[in-house]
């Protein structure tokens, strides 16, 4: 008896589930055809930059483009490597880059932990301070800065791509303290009367609440670090020092595009770095939502 | 629940340390500004061995200058690069009693194979200096006038374009007149081309020495001469001439055009090419006698810039943007994909035929009309920075890169046209089947960019471009029109500052 | 040793740790930002070039700028292409984000696709989209055909130029999308649970609960899209150039010519701040508004007096 009963409920279930199934059906291919037809739009660029860098020379100027090239020249890929020494110029990218986003995530975080859930007199008036500093264009900032670092003897190092970022960074604080203060104060009070300290609700709870957040943080900062041309142009001046934005233009200066294949072979393995962590680090910023439950 | 396991204490330690790291590597690496440094032969930023390891100060230049960084030696001072398949780069150590002179030059693929070459021979040569190579791609403005601002200029810098008159205005540049006249004979001076050695002078001062000559000319796509069956006309032909050919080579099918006849630059910067072809109609924008007036309302003026509107707007022959050239970015590019009958442009592209092109294609000097050939000699040289500590050594290395050898050795590694008559020939025979001979005998009538001369020349030059483009790619207006504008606007930017 | 502190109130010892917290800013801020800012604003009364003495003209960079038909226009360009920009920036990056807003098989590599514009950079984007652009034969107007659309010629014409550089910039909407889909996980689940129970249809739920919710990071890419929607400078630079007859001359770009081109530091540094006051508008009004949508939910706690 029980057993049918069983039986029965499992039968109506897998139906119910069914239905249900048949009834999302339409919905699921839309969905599928948004977002396959969006993603397509989106990946042209790199497509192309990918199926040129594969082809051979002459296949480049071939218009409307091939975009399987055939022959494929994988060759080109060995070539960006040994004419100039990408290698290095990757080695030290990651260096300036990761140095620069751990500071900049560590600082901002603390930063934007004040701005967002302590108050203190003058705090709006700074916060707007703060997002000043990305108002004014950096063409006319950047020979006092050049002066400034001049003076700490900082040209042609790295320090002046690394250092400031260890002093937050505004777009950081600004994306954090959003984070922060979507966080219940419940939270804090209860853990206050428990005797917590400020850096206790900054660490364990405000931290770990907003790892999205911090994910993303990070995330954009090692692109904005990664691509950064301006500053390594005027900041480093050998070719040991270069980073990859830097070091690349050798393949891309206007009146000498070396070769098209050679330029977007060296684009695609600029980028390509980005793209793998990007990829992998979804989880991070994307996947360790469970918590939100803690509101 | 919460233990305050961080007191207070910590809060602040933990904010003060991750300052005061900062703060720390900022203090090792602000030790001794060597801008002081007096009357050493040394120059200080550069003689600073910079060793390639993050937030790791630079070591303080009044240490001795031959001294290895700390973490090791890994770099001996001769610098020779370890063998390994990746090109290696190794910073620039002088040994006691060297001066470092830092050179900043192209940094596209080709050149910077050459100055490494160079440098090898020259440090061979001249033991006492060590050079710092210094490679920038095209966006080289920003940073040399920061540089220039802050004191920390290279020693010297190729420099292209227009810029050697600004720089010797604001007092930046050592004037090379002293170096001239004691290390160049008449030979040498001579050797250079007329046209662009007087460029790189501003009242009989001596500003920068050529590096190389970028001229123009007219690209023939060959294939299409034969599928047209159009005669390429000689090496002297007229304007007529000229106009008759490149429209037998434009090729269109019903409205659809397979293949323009003609183009030349049009947007931007690419301007400077249509000024050429003015001058070849006996057309001025300056009156002969006086670089700072302006002449564009002259009737021949007027006339030739008629001329080329008419190819393009009239004729309808021309490819105007790079929209009618199937996509391409450069006009390089349609040139050698096929898209174009001709192209009036630089002979830099040379130096970028790609591997393996399959069509034929030759070059023409530019037409000889009532002015001549119309010839325009680029302005790339080189410059002495005014900070320099080593003025002397640095005019060594510019003397050795403008040497007849090395010039020619330029010309074979990076496909530049010698600044000197004397690597000519060598440039030719990189080309045997182009008719490059006969577009490189015009040189010796090519005039200085304009730009170089005048006054407020960026200013001038930037309010005179998009009136360019307003003719010949929005042709909302007409040549009077515009030329009446591009005088108004040259007079007025002529005031400016 | 820190008796002293224990004897203070709770807000003072609030007001404290504030100020602890945002000191690395405050460093940073005096170190790095204070000195170049000033001296900016030093050089917009100026004339200028940091290469040779300078000279004191009050206020006649801006008096000139004034007379300047080349500023307007570039202060007009760049309006144009601040306002045509953000709603789409925010709608269409919105739109990924709540496309792209679950877990099943494959997400993981969509969102990347989605993201690769927004991290590819240099001059093989500017060829992409010299390409893209083509008239006749460019990705974009094919698609637009297909629609029975024909399409203008983008960067090559005087109308279309500003247009073209914003769609170009569309595509890095990647990075807006990374930041709604962050703000988007961290809706609670109850929340849309409780609302289905009271029968709320998919159009309530998003305007009731996921709007509100997400408000926070609305704001966000509201104010960081206005700032750098103003500062609209490499596209116009590597693309165009400012071109045809100025028509994708921005402000910034502007800048940047007469700094370093021209070398006229002071006149730039005027534009600049112009510039500046632009934004800083913008961004304050944006700030007014937000109390009445912007919801918090740890509320946003008005400071202490003072402020």
């Amino acid at each position: 008896m029980s057993a049918a009963v069983v039986v029965g409920s499992q039968a109506e279930e897998r139906a119910r589930a069914r239905a249900k199934l048949l009834r999302r059906a339409p919905l699921e291919v839309l969905w599928a055809v948004a977002a396959f037809g969006g993603a397509v739009l989106f990946v042209v660029p790199f497509a192309w930059m990918l199926s040129t860098s594969l082809k051979e020379e002459a296949q480049a100027f071939v218009f409307p483009p091939i975009w399987i090239p055939d022959p494929v020249k994988w060759s080109t890929y060995l070539d960006v490597f040994t004419i100039q020494p990408t290698g290095l110029f990757l080695r030290n990218t990651v260096i300036v880059a990761g140095l620069a986003v751990l500071g900049d995530v560590l600082s901002s975080s603390l930063v934007a932990f004040g701005f967002a859930r302590l108050r203190f007199r003058g705090r709006d008036k700074l916060f707007i301070l703060l997002l000043a500093t990305l108002m004014l264009p950096q063409h006319v900032t950047l020979i006092p800065h050049y002066i400034l670092f001049r003076l700490l003897g900082w040209v042609n190092t790295w320090l002046p791509l690394i250092v400031p970022y260890w002093f937050s960074t505004p777009l950081a604080v600004f994306l954090l303290r959003q984070f922060f203060l979507t966080i219940s104060y419940e939270v804090d009070d209860a853990a206050r009367i428990d005797g917590a300290g400020f850096l206790d609700l900054f660490w364990r709870i405000a931290l770990p609440l907003a790892k999205p957040a911090i994910g993303v943080v990070a995330m954009m900062a090692i692109v904005t670090r990664w691509n950064e041309f301006t500053e390594p142009l005027i900041y480093l001046s050998t070719k040991d020092q270069f980073t990859i934005s830097v070091g690349l233009r050798a393949f891309q200066t206007e009146q000498n595009f070396l070769h098209v294949p050679v330029l977007m072979a060296s684009s695609t393995v600029a980028v390509l770095p980005l793209i793998v962590l990007f990829f992998a680090g979804q989880r991070f910023f994307v996947q360790g939502i469970s918590l939100s439950g803690m509101r | 629940m919460f233990r305050a396991r961080f007191t207070r204490r910590a809060v602040l330690g933990a904010v003060v340390t991750s300052a005061a790291a900062a703060a720390v590597s900022a203090c090792g690496g602000s030790a001794p500004a060597p801008t002081s440094a007096p009357a050493q032969p040394t120059k200080p930023a550069a003689a600073q061995p910079t060793k390639p390891a993050a937030a790791e100060p630079t070591k303080p230049a009044a240490a001795p200058a031959n001294v290895n960084p700390p973490g090791g030696a890994v770099n001996p001072p001769g610098g020779a690069p370890a063998a390994t398949a990746a090109p290696t780069v190794v910073p620039v150590q002088a040994a006691a009693g060297q001066t470092v002179v830092r050179v900043m030059n192209r940094n596209d693929v080709r050149y910077q194979k050459f100055m490494e070459d160079w440098i090898k021979g020259f440090e061979a040569k001249n033991s006492k200096i060590k050079i710092q190579n210094e490679p920038i791609p095209n966006d080289w403005e920003q940073k040399l006038t920061a540089a220039l601002a802050a004191g920390a200029a290279p020693d010297t810098a190729a420099v292209y374009g227009h810029w050697f008159r600004i720089y010797m205005e604001k007092n930046q540049i050592v004037e090379l007149t002293q170096y001239v006249s004691k290390d160049f004979k008449a030979d040498d001076t001579n050797d250079f081309l007329p046209g662009q050695w007087k460029g790189m002078q501003l009242n009989g001062k001596q500003l920068a020495i050529p590096q190389y000559i970028n001229i123009n000319a007219l690209y023939v796509n060959k294939d299409a001469a034969k599928e047209m069956s159009a005669e390429i006309p000689g090496n002297d032909y007229s304007y007529e001439q000229m106009l008759a050919f490149i429209t037998k080579m434009h090729k269109k099918t019903g409205d659809k055009v397979d293949r323009f006849g003609f183009t030349t630059g049009l947007t931007d910067d690419g301007f400077i090419r249509v000024i050429s072809l003015i001058w070849g109609q006996g057309g001025q924008i300056n009156p002969p006698d006086d670089i700072n007036k302006f002449t564009f309302t002259k009737p021949e003026t007027v006339k030739a810039f008629q001329w080329i509107h008419d190819i393009f707007w009239k004729l309808k022959i021309g490819a105007v943007t790079a929209a009618d050239m199937g996509g391409l970015a450069s006009q390089g590019d349609a040139f050698w994909a096929g898209k174009l009958g001709t192209m009036f442009q630089g002979m830099h592209f040379f130096g970028v035929i790609p591997e393996g092109l399959k069509m034929q294609f030759d070059v023409l000097p530019p037409p000889k009309g009532p002015g001549g050939r119309g010839q325009r000699a680029s302005m790339d040289g080189y410059i002495i920075a005014k900070s320099t500590k080593a003025a002397d050594q640095s005019w060594d290395a510019i003397k050795d890169l403008t040497s007849p050898d090395v010039e020619k050795a330029q010309a074979k590694a990076a496909y530049l046209i010698p600044s000197r008559r004397s690597g000519f020939d060598t440039y030719t025979s990189m080309f045997p089947d182009k008719n490059v001979k006969a577009v490189l005998s015009t040189t010796d009538e090519a005039r200085p960019d304009p730009r170089s001369m005048w006054n407020n020349a960026a200013p001038t030059w930037n309010a005179i471009k998009p009136i360019n483009e307003e003719l010949f790619v929005v042709n909302k207006i007409t040549v009077e029109e515009a030329m009446q504008k591009m005088q108004a606007a040259a007079e007025k930017a002529q005031k400016e500052g | 040793m820190l008796g002293w502190y224990s004897r203070l109130s709770f807000s003072r010892k609030e007001e404290l740790a504030g100020y602890l917290f945002i000191l690395p800013w405050l460093i940073g801020f005096v170190v790095f930002q204070a000195g170049a800012m000033v001296t900016a604003l030093a050089m917009s009364f100026l004339k200028a070039d940091f290469l040779s003495p300078p000279t004191f003209v009050g206020t006649r960079n801006f008096e000139r700028l004034i007379d300047d038909d080349t500023f307007f226009k570039a202060l007009g360009n760049t309006a144009v292409y601040a306002l045509g920009r953000m709603p789409f920036v925010i709608v269409i990056g919105l739109s990924i984000a709540l496309l792209l807003n679950r877990d099943r098989w494959g997400v993981r590599g969509m969102r990347t696709l989605y993201f690769l514009p927004s991290v590819t950079s240099g001059v093989a984007v500017a060829l992409l989209w010299i390409w893209m652009f083509n008239p006749d034969y460019g990705l974009i107007n094919s698609f637009l055909a297909l629609f029975g659309i024909r399409g203008p010629g983008w960067i090559w014409t005087e109308e279309w130029a500003l247009p073209g550089l914003i769609v170009v910039s569309l595509w890095g909407v990647g990075s807006s999308m990374l930041i709604y889909l962050a703000g988007l996980r961290g809706v609670p689940v109850e929340l849309y649970e409780a609302a289905s129970l009271d029968g709320a249809g998919p159009a309530r739920k998003f305007f009731r609960i996921t709007l509100p919710m997400i408000s926070p990071t609305l704001f966000y890419t509201l104010i960081t899209g206005i700032i750098f929607s103003y500062q609209v400078f490499l596209n116009a630079y590597i693309l165009t150039n400012g071109g045809p007859n100025n028509a994708t001359l921005t402000m910034v770009l502007y800048v940047y010519r007469k700094a370093f081109q021209e070398f006229q530091m002071g006149y730039a540094s005027a534009v600049a701040w112009v510039l500046f006051m632009i934004i800083l508008l913008f961004t304050l009004l944006v700030f007014r508004s937000s109390s009445a949508w912007v919801y918090y939910e740890g509320g946003l706690r008005r400071t202490g007096p003072g402020t």
